[in-house]
């Protein structure tokens, strides 16, 4: 019998342990979102961001029974997925500071500017105010310790909280709680650098 | 209650953890100080830009992607039979079930030891009649078969400590044919015997085919022969 939507995850995992492969159709369905956005804001990459997702959620398929069904779903998935996320980029920016120190690439970190576009004028001041104020917090997120811009995208662009962080990165609560705030702290002093043209 | 500092304030006004007390507090001190009141502008800020982050949508067909991956993988028997042995379980049982269950589980377990014991006793009786058997068996005859060549020899004997040394015609080897080769086969119980050949009723000749050979006091050398248990 195939669940429906509604069915909690439980259920839906269960269904999907026992061969029905659309109860977890069901389940990318739900979480297809959330996880591209976590992927998104950690890698600041559609393309990673969507290899990502993906096999967060093919590697979530194969390891299901192994799966503690006590434990929340979405907070495994979250953490499959930022693992995931963490290691591609660490990876590639192994990648760069070797073709880096290797001078074939001596010039400093691309920061993307933003280009408004004609049509992106068209729409309006207070639109386009809100992309760069976008693009300004993607380019500082970027220059924060990569510890600290998990804790932070986790607490505030995902809104989860901090026993969950806790859970996703394997560290303990007060941890959480640190990082969150060191990485708030430092975030914040970047801001002022910024704005105030030092 | 711990005096926060202005940080730790901050922090749990951020986090929407703050007590109105503390909220109240925070808000003096910024009244207070314009200092800690731009700082805490900036971290209201920070934490705004990050909140203003909008969402984006993953490309269409993304889960159609995803399921096609999970389709080219299907799960093998060996991970099926795997996944269900991993997978935990949900079992709602009313009081009868769970009784039946003990009262099973016990049943099982005291056949199952009462079987262990029966097998074992089984297994010693077994055991003892074996060794009975082999007892008799060490003493049981033992088929042993002598050779003698003797191509010129018109009869030949066997004689030795197994029949007192009589010349008996029980104990005449035969030649079938009249080969050159005299033989005869005797049960002796195991043990080690002396034994010669007589030829033609008047020549005692010793076995050149024994494995040991001992002088008899009188001139001659008797033949050793030891007979083995079967087993």
């Amino acid at each position: 019998m195939a669940l429906m939507a509604d069915s909690n995850d439980s259920l839906l995992v269960k269904a999907t342990l026992k061969g029905d492969t659309g109860s977890f159709r069901v389940l990318v369905e739900r979480y297809k979102n959330a996880l591209f956005n976590l992927a998104y804001r950690l890698s600041q990459n559609r393309d990673v961001a969507e290899d990502m997702a993906q096999e967060a959620f093919v590697r979530a398929y194969e390891n299901l029974h192994k799966f503690d069904q006590k434990r929340s779903f979405f907070t495994w998935l979250y953490t499959i997925c930022t693992n995931l996320t963490i290691n591609e980029i660490k990876k590639r920016e192994h990648c760069r500071q070797a073709r880096s120190w290797e001078g074939q690439n001596e010039r400093h970190e691309a920061i993307p500017i933003h280009r408004p576009s004609v049509r992106e004028l068209a729409e309006g001041e207070e639109r386009i105010e809100k992309k760069k104020e976008r693009v300004l917090i993607d380019r500082l997120l970027r220059r924060i310790p990569e510890e600290y811009r998990t804790a932070v995208i986790l607490r505030y662009q995902e809104e989860l909280s901090y026993l969950e962080i806790a859970e996703i990165l394997s560290i303990s609560l007060s941890l959480a709680k640190v990082r969150v705030h060191r990485g708030i702290e430092k975030l914040r002093t970047l801001l002022l650098e910024t704005e105030n043209g030092t | 209650m711990k005096k926060k500092d202005f940080k730790e304030l901050i922090f749990d006004f951020l986090d929407e953890e703050a007590s109105p007390e503390e909220r109240r507090l925070l808000e003096e001190k910024c009244q207070e100080n314009k200092a800690l009141a731009d700082e805490k502008a900036s971290f209201e800020r920070t934490v705004s830009l990050l909140k203003g982050s909008a969402p984006v949508q993953p490309p269409t067909g993304f889960t159609d992607r995803v399921m096609l991956r999970i389709e080219e993988k299907p799960i093998g028997i060996g991970k099926k039979i795997l996944q269900w042995i991993t997978s935990p379980m949900d079992i709602h049982m009313n009081w009868a079930w769970k009784w039946s269950l003990v009262f099973t589980l016990v049943l099982l377990i005291t056949a199952g030891t009462t079987w262990q014991y029966l097998r074992i006793q089984r297994t010693h009786l077994q055991v003892d009649q074996l060794k009975q058997q082999l007892a008799g068996l060490k003493n049981q005859p033992v088929p042993t078969r002598f050779f003698f060549y003797g191509p010129m020899a018109e009869s030949v004997h066997l004689a030795g400590s197994f029949n007192d040394w009589e010349i008996d015609e029980r104990f005449r080897l035969v030649n079938p044919g009249g080969g050159a080769v005299w033989s005869i086969t005797l049960m002796l119980k195991p043990g080690e015997y002396e034994y010669m050949f007589l030829v033609d009723q008047k020549k005692w000749v010793t076995d050149p085919g024994a494995v040991a050979s001992r002088f008899d006091g009188f001139g001659h050398r008797n033949s050793i022969v030891e007979v083995l248990r079967e087993i």
